[in-house]
């Protein structure tokens, strides 16, 4: 028995050759007006998750470069440790979106407002301070 | 092959897999079309990033 949504759903979980191949089966099975108006709503989703992943991607890329300077003179162990309560290895799988069981980690936007906070801190810590 | 590497195969496949379902399905590309360059470009970006990275 057909049932567009479960084979959606499956398609979804798939690439490459296993991609089209479940996709042309279904263009076997599913020729009704409404059943293809469902399928271009999924592959419309779908290119709004690329495009969403798209972007994601290039903001921790951007991310990454603005640390990678600040990285040369800053610990990162010290900013993870005081300001994040977590160890050097989870801020810098976040910072480099490194996969983690299976899924790339990256800062939260809430991460990202505790590093400028931590950042601020440091500068200001540091411009106050004069050697006598 | 690092995780930059692997997200960016992983979306190459994705854009291609949904390119290859729009034709079989004679998906309206034409409303989709500025998005998906918008696309390939954003991609062409980040492999050219990872490329000088190397």
């Amino acid at each position: 028995m057909k049932d567009l949504k479960k084979d959606l759903a499956e398609l979804k979980k798939l690439s490459g050759d296993d991609f089209t191949r479940k996709a042309a089966e279904m263009k076997e099975t599913y020729t009704s007006a409404e059943e293809v108006a469902e399928i271009h709503k999924f592959i419309a989703s779908g290119f709004d998750e690329i495009e969403s992943e798209l972007k994601q991607i290039k903001e921790e890329i951007l991310v990454r470069d603005q640390l990678a300077e600040v990285a040369k003179f800053v610990n990162l162990s010290y900013i993870a440790e005081n300001y994040f309560h977590k160890s050097k290895t989870w801020l810098s799988q976040r910072i480099h979106g490194h996969v983690v069981s299976g899924k790339p980690r990256y800062l939260s936007d809430k991460d990202k407002e505790t590093l400028n906070f931590a950042l601020k801190d440091m500068a200001d810590k540091l411009s106050s301070l004069t050697v006598s | 092959m690092t995780d930059l590497d692997q997200q960016i195969e992983t979306l190459k496949q994705k854009i291609t897999d949904y390119i290859n379902i729009s034709k079989m399905f004679d998906f309206p590309n034409k409303e989709r079309k500025i998005q998906i360059n918008l696309m390939l470009e954003d991609l062409k970006e980040l492999m050219e990033k990872r490329d000088k990275a190397k």
